[in-house]
């Protein structure tokens, strides 16, 4: 059995308990003792220290009652006396507790009897009685009064000793009892003591033990054990501490273990990492060198393909290159020869003209002059004007005679022309008048004839036309010997293609003869100098040999062309053709081409130009789709009298071509056409980057000016349309519109800075001073880009831009805007004006980012890059009277969408995140739909939706979320958190169009 | 590498991409064939499978397998203040363009554990444009983002820190950005206010707005040419015209189309401006 410390503890306390007990016991035992002799005492001796005295003084009473009876002589007083012996009866009885019986028994004998002798003798003496007897009773009497008093004194009679005795027994009672309690008390403790010793020292060894066992385990001795002693709790203390010791023991080792494993790992980690850092930064360099060599090979790949392309490029024009040089060797030669003969004819010429034409020529004039003016007035009309007719001849001789001077002027291209207003008239007349008489003379008859649809008067070099032709009839007079010489102008044939030019503002001067024609083989070289139409055979008829070149270098300088359309044996017919308006641009260009004999060009057929009239190179400002041949001439004459430069397409696909290809300002589009239709190249045309940008404007029978705004063009305009609206069409088309930039700033001197800067960006700048000019301006003009000052005073800003925001949803014709401002806008505002602009922030530094800024949106447009997507499709979609919330922190989204929705007409609100929507929700509970894109910071587009679902109010709200997210699972997530639908960014507006319309749509039937 | 000596084992990497492709979405295929090679070599060996073919099985029916094959195959080294010099050009030449936006959003795309977006706010806010901007730190990889959003770096992480930043030009005290405890580093709250950390796949996933930074460093250079030009194509979608990207040390941008669009801003540095 064990004896637990419990069992201890009680048992020690239950010992000391009963040893307490025993003590309290044995004390009272002993007090009782001591207690029972002092109520002896009090209970004997005390009532007999009062009754005694008490019995005294009764007898007393009881003998002076009597005396006083019998003084008094009162018989009935003796009655007194009784009372008071029964009175110490009483006492006697009282006391006969403490009374030693006997005495007092024989105290009430003697009472008894002095009574009876005390009555007897009273009444004797109150009878007056007397005599011996009387003495002798009187006698006996007192003897018996002296006996009970005798007996009353032994029986009060107070016993000292006794007393002494009875204290001497208590307090040898209460000594004895004292030491009673003491010895067991001491006993008691001494064994309570013992008891306690025994355990408290097995108890307080074992806790030592245990301090010292727990002190060394805290030393980190946990293989010194603590003795188990005993049975009891400390020892399974111990135990238990002995059993810790042992785990702590096993763990520590194990700890042990698994740090020197950690550190081995760690070190191995370490030396892995280092390893693989190194491998990793090796691998990087091998990558980056991977890369580069990638790069090289591919680079010495494109090289090499490139030579060897080369090469064989090389190796084919160096064949085709012998060829020519055979070829050209052999002309050479020809040249050669040529040349020795034309430098032959040359010097002779210049020589003859120099010395020997110009001096009879020089009095000819002069001569003829003289007679012309018939000073003596004796010649008759016809006198005077043979007269002036030579002169005249005489001048244009001369004149020729110069310009062969000048011939070599000519060739170096120095030859220069005097554009001014000529009446044609004026010009035909004077050939009439010259060769009139010729034709006559050869028995030809010569015609002029000038058509109706001819203009007055046109804007060239009147001389050079009188040149050229000079030299054509002249030559027609020469070569013909029978029939007749004609001259006609008129427009151009249409059959005819013409290179250059267009035929509605081109007039042909047309000679025509019944010569011997030229022949075919021979027509090549007709324009060649020093050739004439028949080689040796036609030297007869004498002439320059000049005259065809020098004739086709003038129409060509002139900005037109010379031609030949004959057949051989049926006479030849030239044709000058010449624009009414001579290009003084051409001007510059012209003579070094004119430099270069191009004897190839003549026969070089026009190309098939499919576009109805043909534009200079690179500066094609308008394109014009339409298969109507009529329209397009109409529309023509229009665009060339505001000298734009055009091309036709006769049908959508070579439309769609040269839109790409030239990039033309702008594009009048017509619906039906013989292959696609007008919708269609329209949808071609916005889908294709390089055109999208590309303001259409429709002019078709086809009456449906919605479809084709709704598909993004400019305007329509249902045929038959008044001229005043087709010239509005074009010009608002053929505006300038990629370089000029509208500044908005009230401070003149900063405006002034922006605008020189701007300069530098070859812009055209306009700078107006208050946001309403602005608005004035930009109804006029349109402006690809423009500058705002947001210090700007008179109108607020958002409006301005707000304004622009709808005129940008309806039409392309908007410029892009840049806001700048040297004072930092709040969060909010910034966030509101970039969704309608980008903003330069001024901090006294740069203008560059302001520059920077056009500089890459001229680019951009250049590029022909939209400015921002435009909704294509969706055009029955309406959403007027729609509330509308968009959620996203990208602008670029919110700017798009907005424009797009606000475009159907619906009022859209913005909120940058979730947060700020859930507030917006909160103001405008009648929002109609969501638009939510998912990626905010501050609280996401889940978490948002989650919100907005939560709330009973919005359990139908219809809430379309925007992702960029594309993989598995990322469209559940949208759905799950609550949203109607989903759509993947970025996004497709008319997507988003159609998604909103139908469940408005649904709505309404619902 | 023609396909006739394309190893059994390059065979088995990608259909493992192939197979990661067809039953989770993430796309691999046009990832670096060699380093992607390597990276599934590794995970092999980390997941103590015997083969390739296992491997598979176990990536197609065990989503944990997957991810902890996805975390083996990123690569995720990153660093505070990374490549000094990087970041002195982008406080002395690109900092004083970017205070002319009144409100700016950068992104750091590939943040791995978030060094980089802390950096970057770290130094905004020495530069005092922290309050004007959004920070938008994405990975590819779940796990990485945990961390990058915890903020919390071992405190070995310290020295070098300090040194790269104070090469960097970076004049504040770090320890107003950083709480120091135990045996690591946090970054502050008012350091980690502007970032907003979120999943995104250059990959499969589409742009999501208009930045004037991208932060794009040492991710390229995992991916193949074909990708790399996919990549770069959204990077430039997602920059506003004159906006900056900015590219690892060791990357440089080539001559192809849409490399083109970006100009050199600070070559020696990777920086580049997109003037499309
Ligand atoms: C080497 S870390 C670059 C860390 C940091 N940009 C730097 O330079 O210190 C490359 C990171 O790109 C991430 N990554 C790889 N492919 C990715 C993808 N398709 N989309 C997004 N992140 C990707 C990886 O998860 C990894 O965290």
């Amino acid at each position: 059995m064990r004896l637990t410390l419990r069992a201890s503890l009680i048992a020690i306390v239950s010992i000391m308990a009963a040893a307490f007990l025993v003590v309290i016991v044995a004390s009272d035992l002993v007090t009782s003792r001591v207690r029972e002799r002092l109520v002896e005492i009090e209970q004997r001796q005390i009532p007999r220290l009062e009754l005694g005295p008490r019995i005294a003084a009764d007898f007393a009473e009881l003998t002076r009652t009597f005396q006083d009876a019998v003084a008094a002589q009162d018989a009935d007083a003796l009655e007194q006396t009784r009372r008071v012996r029964d009175r110490i009866v009483a006492r006697l009885e009282e006391g006969k507790a403490v009374f030693d019986p006997a005495a007092s028994e024989e105290l009430r004998v003697a009472l008894d009897a002095y009574h009876e002798l005390a009555l007897d003798v009273s009444r004797r003496m109150i009878a007056g009685e007397g005599g011996e007897e009387m003495i002798e009773r009187i006698t006996r009497m007192q003897e018996a009064q002296a006996r009970a008093q005798a007996q009353i004194d032994r029986v009060v009679a107070f016993d000292a000793r006794y007393l002494r005795g009875a204290f001497d027994d208590a307090r040898a009672a209460l000594l004895a009892g004292g030491r009673t309690r003491l010895v067991i008390t001491g006993t008691c403790l001494a064994l309570v003591l013992g008891l306690a010793i025994v355990f408290t020292r097995g108890f307080v060894r074992s806790i030592a033990a245990l301090h010292e066992g727990f002190a060394r385990f805290g030393k980190g001795e946990l293989d010194a054990l603590i003795p188990v002693r005993g049975n009891d709790e400390i020892a399974d203390v111990a135990a238990g501490a002995n059993q810790m010791a042992k785990n702590l023991a096993e763990l520590e080792a194990e700890r042990e273990r698994a740090a020197a494993e950690t550190r081995e790992l760690l070190e191995r980690t370490r030396e892995q990492a280092a390893r693989l850092q190194a491998q990793e930064e090796e691998l990087r360099a091998t990558n980056e060198e991977l890369q580069a060599q990638q790069e090289e090979l591919r680079l010495t790949n494109e090289e090499l393909s490139e030579h060897a392309r080369q090469l064989s490029e090389q190796r084919a024009e160096l064949e085709a290159k012998n060829e020519e040089l055979r070829e050209l060797s052999r002309r050479l030669e020809q040249k050669a020869a040529e040349l020795a003969t034309v430098s032959a004819f040359k010097s002779q010429f210049l020589a003859n003209m120099s010395h020997e034409l110009r001096t009879p020529l020089n009095s000819m004039l002069l001569l003829s002059q003289l007679l012309a003016d018939n000073p003596e007035g004796n010649l008759t009309p016809k006198q005077v004007e043979y007269a002036r007719t030579v002169n005249g001849a005489g001048k244009d001789l001369l004149f020729l005679i110069n310009q062969v001077l000048d011939l070599a002027k000519i060739e170096a291209g120095r030859q220069e022309i005097h554009v001014e207003p000529v009446r044609v008239e004026d010009i035909v007349e004077r050939i009439r008048r010259v060769f009139a008489p010729l034709a006559a003379e050869k028995g030809l008859s010569f015609d002029v004839g000038i058509a109706d649809d001819v203009p007055r008067s046109i804007t060239t070099d009147g001389q050079r036309v009188g040149q050229i032709l000079t030299n054509l009839v002249g030559n027609a007079v020469k070569f013909t010997s029978r029939g007749a010489v004609k001259l006609a102008v008129r427009r151009p044939d249409p059959s005819v293609e013409l290179r250059t030019l267009r035929r509605e503002t081109t007039i042909a001067f047309v000679v025509t003869d019944t010569g011997s024609g030229i022949a075919s083989e021979h027509r090549e070289r007709i324009f060649e100098p020093f050739e004439q139409g028949g080689e040796a055979g036609n030297r007869r008829h004498g002439g320059t040999g000049l005259g065809l070149a020098i004739s086709r270098e003038l129409a060509t300088l002139l900005g037109g062309e010379l031609r030949l359309e004959s057949t051989a044996a049926e006479g030849s017919t030239f044709v000058c053709y010449l624009p009414e308006r001579c290009e003084r641009t051409e001007k510059t260009e012209e003579p070094r081409r004119a430099a270069t004999p191009a004897p190839k060009r003549a026969a070089t057929p026009a190309p098939v130009a499919r576009d109805g009239g043909a534009a200079p190179d690179d500066a094609t400002h308008l394109l014009v789709i339409e298969d109507d041949p009529l329209f397009l001439e109409v529309l023509g004459r229009i665009i060339g009298e505001r000298g734009l430069s055009w091309l036709a397409a006769r049908d959508g696909a070579t439309g769609l071509r040269l839109a790409r290809e030239r990039r033309p300002r702008g594009i009048i589009l017509d619906v039906e056409l013989p292959d696609i239709d007008g919708w269609r190249v329209m949808e071609a045309l916005r889908a294709d980057p390089a055109t999208a940008s590309i303001p259409v404007h429709f002019v078709s029978a086809t009456d449906a000016p919605d479809r084709g705004l709704a598909l993004g063009a400019v305007g329509y305009l249902t045929k038959p349309a008044a001229k005043k609206d087709l010239v509005r069409v074009v010009e608002s088309l053929g505006r300038q519109r990629a370089h000029r930039v509208l500044v908005v700033e009230s401070d003149a001197s900063r405006g002034q800075t922006l605008a020189e800067q701007l300069a530098t960006l070859e812009v055209e700048t306009t700078v107006v001073k208050s946001a309403r000019e602005a608005l004035d301006v930009l109804e006029k003009k349109s402006f690809a880009c423009m500058i705002v000052d947001l210090s700007v005073p008179d109108i607020e800003e958002l409006e301005l831009l707000e304004i622009l925001q709808r005129r940008a949803a309806a039409s392309q014709d908007t410029p892009a805007v840049v806001l700048y401002t040297d004072r930092p806008p709040s969060r909010s505002e910034a966030m509101r004006f970039e969704s309608y602009a980008s903003v330069v922030l001024d901090e006294g530094a740069s203008t560059d980012r302001l520059l920077d800024e056009v500089r890459l949106f001229l680019r951009r447009l250049e590029a022909g890059m939209p400015r921002r997507p435009t909704p294509n499709q969706s055009v029955g979609v309406r959403l007027e009277g729609k509330k509308l919330l968009v959620v996203d922190d990208d602008m670029r989204t919110v700017y798009a969408l907005s424009a797009a929705l606000r475009a159907k007409g619906a009022e859209v609100l913005v909120a940058e995140n979730g947060a700020v929507a859930l507030e917006m929700l909160d103001a405008n509970p009648d929002v109609d739909a969501v638009v939510m894109d998912v990626m905010m910071p501050e609280m996401d587009g889940y978490e948002a939706t989650r919100r907005i679902r939560a709330q009973p109010r919005f359990e139908r709200l219809p809430i379309v979320s925007l992702t960029a997210k594309a993989m598995k699972g990322d469209a559940e997530r949208s759905i799950e958190a609550g949203a109607s639908a989903y759509l993947p960014k970025p996004i497709d507006a008319d997507a988003l169009l159609s998604l909103l319309h139908s469940f408005f749509t649904g709505e309404e039937k619902a | 590498m023609s396909d006739s000596d394309e190893s059994v084992e390059a065979i088995e990497v990608r259909l493992l991409l192939e197979a990661i492709h067809a039953r989770w979405g993430y796309d691999f295929r046009d990832y670096a064939a060699s380093s992607m090679h390597r990276r599934v070599l590794a995970a092999l060996a980390a997941s103590g499978l015997p083969h390739l073919g296992e491997l598979q099985h176990r990536v197609l029916h065990d989503r944990a397998a997957f991810s902890d094959l996805l975390d083996r195959i990123t690569v995720r080294v990153s660093e505070m203040f990374r490549d000094p010099a990087f970041y002195r050009a982008l406080r002395d030449r690109v900092v004083p363009l970017l205070r002319t936006y009144p409100i700016l959003r950068l992104w750091n795309a590939g943040c791995a554990t978030g060094q980089e977006a802390y950096t970057t706010a770290i130094l905004l806010i020495e530069e005092g444009l922290y309050e004007r901007s959004q920070i938008y730190a994405t990975d590819l990889s779940q796990r990485a983002l945990e961390q990058a959003k915890e903020g919390v770096y071992p405190a070995s992480d310290l020295p070098a820190f300090r040194t790269n930043h104070a090469g960097s030009g970076g004049t504040s005290d770090l320890a107003s950005h950083v709480t120091v405890a135990y045996d690591h580093i946090a970054m502050r709250e008012h350091v980690r206010k502007n970032i907003h950390f979120f999943h995104h796949d250059l990959v499969s996933d589409h742009v999501f707005g208009e930045m004037h930074v991208v932060f794009c460093r040492n991710v390229l250079i995992y991916f193949g040419r074909k990708l790399r030009g996919r990549v770069l194509e959204k990077l430039a979608q997602s920059l506003c015209p004159g906006g900056f990207l900015c590219l690892g040390d060791s990357e440089r941008l080539g001559d192809s189309d849409v490399e083109r669009r970006f100009k050199p801003f600070v070559a020696e540095r990777a920086i580049y401006r997109y003037e499309p």
